[in-house]
C-alpha cells in the first residue's frame, strides 16, 4: 500500500510540475500589457515601462519562470500584482468556501444520485424512466439557470434565504449553513442527474451477475444483497464518477461563485485571468491541482480497499 | 461502518439540512444604520499613491481626507485645506490648511505630512501620477505648503479633490503594510479583521473625526461583486443598499420600486485614431471621417446596445460642461446618400477596407458592421480578449476603435482628447486649431478662456471627426428604500459623502 500511494505521489509531483509551466507560459504568450491594466487607461507610458521593470517583466522569460519555480517550491508564491496581498494567504481565505460549496454539493449528491440510481436499477419501470429523464434533464439545464431560478424564488420572491454573500461559520453558524443553501442546490442538481444514470447503470450490470442470482437462491434477504454485496460492488464505478463529478465541480463553481458574489477560488481564478494577475493565477493553478491529485489518491485508496485488485 | 449505515447517516445529515431550513428566517437586511455598497471592483492598493477616479473613489474616501472636496454637482469647498489660490498664470498654488486634525493612529496633520503624501503621489508612480508630474511641493509655514507645476493647470482643484490628494498617515506612509491596511483622518476607519480583499471592505464610523457632519453611518461595508446578476440579487433581497446595474438588469430594479440615479458619465462611440493616414490611408480626408458619422444610425445602435437608454450626441462634451453646444449634436444626421457623396468626395468612391478590435459584445460589431457596410465601409473586427481590449486600442496598431469615453471637466477632457500627448490621441494628432487653442490657454488658463478654447477644441473635434460619438452612455446606478444618495460630476457612481439614510 505504501508502496502504491508513493507511486501516486511521484506521479501527482510531475504532473503538477507539467500543468504549473505550461500554465506559466500560456499566461504569458496570453498577457498583453499588465501594467497598463494595473496603471489604468490614464497612465504615462513612462509610468507603464517603471510599473513593468517593477514587476521583473523587464527580465527574460524563462529568468522569471525560473524564479517563481525555485520560489514556489518553499512554498512562496509572492504577492498579487493588482491587491499586493500575499497570495498563499488569499488562497488560504478563500479555498475554504470553495471547498464547502464543493464537497457539500458532492456529499449531498452522492447520497441522493445513489438512491435514485439504485431504486432505478431494482425497481425499473416507470421510476428507471423518470430517474433516465432527471438526468437528461440535469444535463440540459446550466447550473447557472438553476441558480438564477432558486435565488428570484428563494431569496428575492420568498425571502427565506440570502441571495447572495458568504457568512464565515465561526461568525454566525445559521448564517454559514443558509447561504450555503442556494449555491450547493445549484451545483447538485446537475451532479445527481448525471451521478444516478451511472450508478443506476453500474448496479445494474452488478444485479445481472450470477453470484447475485446465487446469493439470492440461498435465501440471503434481499435487502443485505442489495446493500451489503451489490451497492459494494458497484461502488468503484459510482465514486469514479464522484471523483470526476467533483473535478467540474471546481470548475462549474466558478460561475456559482460569480452569481452568489462567494468570494471563493473560482471567482479569484477569473478575476486574476482576466487581469493576467500571473502570481495569483499560478497560485490558484497549484492549489487547484494539488486538490485534485488529492481527490484522485483517496478516490484510488477507497476503491484499492473495496476491491485488492485495483492496488496491483 | 458499513455502506448501508453509510447512506443512513446521510439522510439523516439531508434531513436534519431540510429542517435547519424550514422556517428560515434570515435577517437579510443590515441595520439601518449600516450602509452596504455593492462595488464592481476593489482598491489595487491602499497606498493612496495608487488611487484612481471612478468606482474606486467611495472606498478611498471612506478612510482617506482630500485637500479639496468637491461637491456632487462638481463644485470645490474646503475640507484639509481651508483655502487655496491659484497664481494667475496657473503653475503654482497656494493652500491654507486645517489644524487640529488628527490621523487614527494619533499622528498629526500639518503641512510637512500634506508635503511628505502629496510627494508620495507625485513618485508613487500610480495611475494618476501623470497629472502632477514634475510638481514640486514646499512647506510655507506649519499650515501652509505650496504646490508648484510644470506646465499650468487651470483646475488643479479637481486633481486636488479626487485621486491627488488622499491623505495617509505619516507614520504609515512609505510601509509596506500601507498597500493593504490604509490609516487615514477619513469619517471611517478601515476595520481590518472584517475586511477581505476582493471580497469586501469595512469600515467602522470615526469616533473622532472633525467633521462630524459627514459620518451618517456606523459602519459602510463595500461588498465586491464583479457580477451584475448578483448585484442585482443583492439589492432586490436588501442584503446591499445601492449598486451599479446596466441596461439588462434594470428594468427589474425599476419593476421593484428601487430608485435610479440616472447619470450620463461617459460617451461611446469610434474614436479616429489615424487622422494623419499611416495606417489606413482613407482616413486622412476629414470628408471620409464626416462620411463614417453619417453612416451611422444611432437611434438603431442605442435601442440594439443600450435599450434604448442613453442619450444621442455626435460631441464628446457633456452637457453639463461649459465647452457643450447643442447645436453640434445636429451635425452628422443619418444619411447614406450624404455618406456615399463624401467619400466619393474624399477619394474613396465605393468605399474601403477598416480594420478595428472587435467589441466585446458582438452585437455591437454586427450592427455597426452593418451600417457601415452599407455605404461601402467593409469592417474587419479583429479578436482581442476582452481584458486586453483598451490595452489593443493603445498599442498604435489599430487606424481606429470603439470605446466608451468618460466626459471629463474641460481641462481633463482636452487633455485626454485633443493635446498631442493626450491619453487618447494615440497617434498624437495635431492640429493648427487645437495648436492655436492650447498655445492660448498657454498665455490665460483663466477660466473664462479655459471654457471659451474648450468649446472652439469641441467644435474642432467634432467637425473634423477625430471621434464619433453614438450616445452618452448612462451610468444605472440604483439605491434601496433606505438609502438616498446624488450623482456625482464626473463621477461613475456616487461619493461616499452623497449617501444618507432615508429614515424608512
Amino acid at each position: 500500500m505504501i508502496a502504491f500511494i508513493a507511486r501516486r505521489f511521484g506521479s501527482g509531483a510531475f504532473l503538477l510540475l507539467i500543468i504549473s509551466t505550461i500554465a506559466y507560459f500560456l499566461m504569458f504568450f496570453s498577457a498583453t500589457n499588465v501594467a497598463m491594466n494595473i496603471l489604468g487607461e490614464d497612465a504615462t507610458s513612462e509610468a507603464i515601462l517603471a510599473k513593468q521593470r517593477e514587476l521583473g517583466l523587464d527580465q527574460p522569460l524563462l529568468e522569471r519562470y525560473w524564479a517563481w519555480l525555485t520560489n514556489a517550491i518553499t512554498g512562496d508564491f509572492g504577492i498579487s500584482w493588482f491587491t499586493n496581498e500575499d497570495i498563499v494567504k488569499t488562497i488560504l481565505a478563500r479555498l475554504p468556501i470553495t471547498m464547502t460549496l464543493v464537497i457539500g454539493a458532492i456529499l449531498i449528491a452522492a447520497v441522493l444520485a445513489t438512491i435514485l440510481g439504485m431504486t432505478a436499477a431494482v425497481k425499473g419501470g416507470a421510476i428507471d424512466r423518470l430517474v433516465q429523464f432527471l438526468a437528461v434533464a440535469g444535463f440540459a439545464v446550466p447550473n447557472f439557470v438553476v441558480a438564477i431560478f432558486l435565488v428570484t424564488l428563494f431569496a428575492i420572491n420568498w425571502a427565506l434565504l440570502p441571495a447572495t454573500g458568504w457568512v464565515p461559520l465561526q461568525e454566525d453558524p445559521t448564517q454559514w449553513f443558509l447561504s450555503l443553501v442556494l449555491p450547493t442546490s445549484a451545483l447538485v442538481l446537475a451532479t445527481v442527474a448525471s451521478a444516478a444514470q451511472q450508478i443506476r447503470s453500474a448496479i445494474k450490470a452488478v444485479l445481472e451477475k450470477d453470484w447475485v442470482r446465487t446469493l439470492t437462491s440461498r435465501g440471503i434477504p434481499r435487502r443485505e444483497i442489495l446493500f451489503k454485496h451489490v451497492l459494494r460492488s458497484a461502488a468503484p464505478a459510482g465514486l469514479t464518477v464522484l471523483s470526476l463529478q467533483f473535478v467540474g465541480m471546481l470548475g462549474g463553481a466558478v460561475i456559482i461563485e460569480s452569481i452568489f458574489a462567494l468570494p471563493g477560488l473560482g471567482s479569484l481564478a477569473v478575476e486574476s485571468t482576466s487581469k493576467g494577475d500571473t502570481p495569483v493565477v499560478m497560485g490558484v493553478v497549484v492549489f487547484t491541482v494539488v486538490i485534485v491529485i488529492l481527490v484522485n489518491l483517496v478516490v484510488d485508496l477507497v476503491n484499492g480497499w473495496l476491491n485488492p485488485k485495483v492496488r496491483v | 461502518m458499513n455502506l448501508s449505515k453509510r447512506i443512513g447517516a446521510g439522510l439523516v445529515a439531508l434531513a436534519l439540512a431540510g429542517s435547519a431550513l424550514t422556517g428560515a428566517t434570515p435577517a437579510l437586511a443590515a441595520n439601518k444604520t449600516d450602509l452596504v455598497l455593492g462595488s464592481l471592483i476593489d482598491v489595487k492598493s491602499w497606498d493612496p499613491s495608487q488611487a484612481d477616479i471612478g468606482h474606486m473613489a467611495p472606498l478611498y474616501q471612506a478612510v482617506y481626507d482630500n485637500l479639496i472636496l468637491r461637491t456632487p454637482d462638481g463644485k470645490y469647498k474646503p475640507n484639509l485645506a481651508t483655502s487655496w489660490k491659484l497664481n494667475a498664470d496657473n503653475t503654482e498654488m497656494t493652500l491654507k490648511l486645517r489644524t487640529g486634525v488628527k490621523f487614527t493612529d494619533g499622528a498629526s496633520f500639518d503641512a510637512t505630512v500634506a508635503k511628505a503624501n502629496l510627494d508620495n503621489f507625485i513618485k508613487g508612480n500610480g495611475p494618476q501620477a501623470g497629472t502632477l508630474t514634475g510638481a514640486t511641493v514646499a512647506v510655507v509655514d506649519a499650515t501652509t505648503i505650496t504646490i508648484k507645476l510644470v506646465d499650468p493647470n487651470p483646475e488643479l482643484a479637481y486633481y486636488l479633490s479626487t485621486t491627488d490628494s488622499y491623505m495617509a498617515s505619516p507614520k504609515a506612509l512609505g510601509t509596506a503594510g500601507l498597500k493593504t491596511t490604509p490609516v487615514g483622518s477619513g469619517p471611517y476607519i478601515f476595520d481590518a479583521a472584517a475586511s477581505s480583499a476582493g471580497s469586501q471592505e469595512v469600515f467602522t464610523a470615526n469616533p473622532n473625526y472633525w467633521d462630524k457632519s459627514k459620518i451618517k453611518f456606523k459602519k459602510v461595508t463595500f461588498k465586491v461583486m464583479s457580477d451584475v446578476t448578483a448585484r442585482l440579487n443583492a439589492l432586490l433581497s436588501g442584503q446591499i443598499d445601492a449598486t451599479l446595474l446596466d441596461t439588462k438588469t434594470s428594468e427589474t430594479a425599476k419593476s421593484r420600486k428601487m430608485t435610479q440615479y440616472l447619470n450620463n458619465v461617459d460617451w461611446q462611440g469610434i474614436l479616429i485614431f489615424d487622422r494623419a493616414g499611416k495606417i489606413n490611408p482613407a482616413l486622412k480626408n476629414v470628408k471620409v471621417r464626416q462620411a463614417i458619422a453619417h453612416a451611422i444610425n444611432r437611434p438603431a445602435l442605442l435601442k440594439a446596445l443600450q435599450n434604448g437608454q442613453g442619450e444621442l450626441t455626435n460631441q464628446v462634451f457633456a452637457k453639463s460642461s461649459p465647452a457643450y453646444d447643442a447645436a453640434l449634436d445636429k451635425t452628422y444626421p443619418f444619411d447614406i446618400k450624404k455618406a456615399k457623396q463624401l467619400l466619393t468626395e474624399g477619394n474613396a468612391t465605393g468605399g474601403f477596407d477598416l480594420t478595428m478590435p472587435a467589441w466585446p459584445d458582438p452585437t455591437m460589431n454586427a450592427v455597426l458592421g452593418d451600417q457601415l457596410k452599407a455605404v461601402g465601409i467593409n469592417v474587419t473586427w479583429t479578436q482581442v480578449p476582452a481584458a486586453d481590449y483598451r490595452n489593443a486600442l493603445k498599442t498604435g496598431k489599430y487606424a481606429a476603435g470603439l470605446f466608451q469615453l468618460f466626459q471629463g471637466t474641460p481641462w481633463v477632457a482636452i487633455n485626454q482628447m485633443a493635446t498631442p500627448n493626450g491619453s487618447w490621441n494615440v497617434l498624437k494628432s495635431t492640429d493648427p486649431v487645437i495648436d492655436r487653442a492650447l498655445n492660448s490657454l498657454k498665455d490665460d488658463a483663466s477660466e473664462k478662456n479655459l471654457n471659451a478654447q474648450a468649446k472652439v477644441i469641441n467644435r474642432f473635434l467634432t467637425e473634423s471627426a477625430w471621434y464619433i460619438p453614438f450616445y452618452r452612455v448612462p451610468q444605472l446606478f440604483f439605491a434601496g428604500a433606505r438609502v438616498k444618495t446624488a450623482n456625482q460630476a464626473q463621477n461613475a457612481i456616487p461619493y461616499l459623502y452623497s449617501y444618507a439614510p432615508t429614515g424608512k
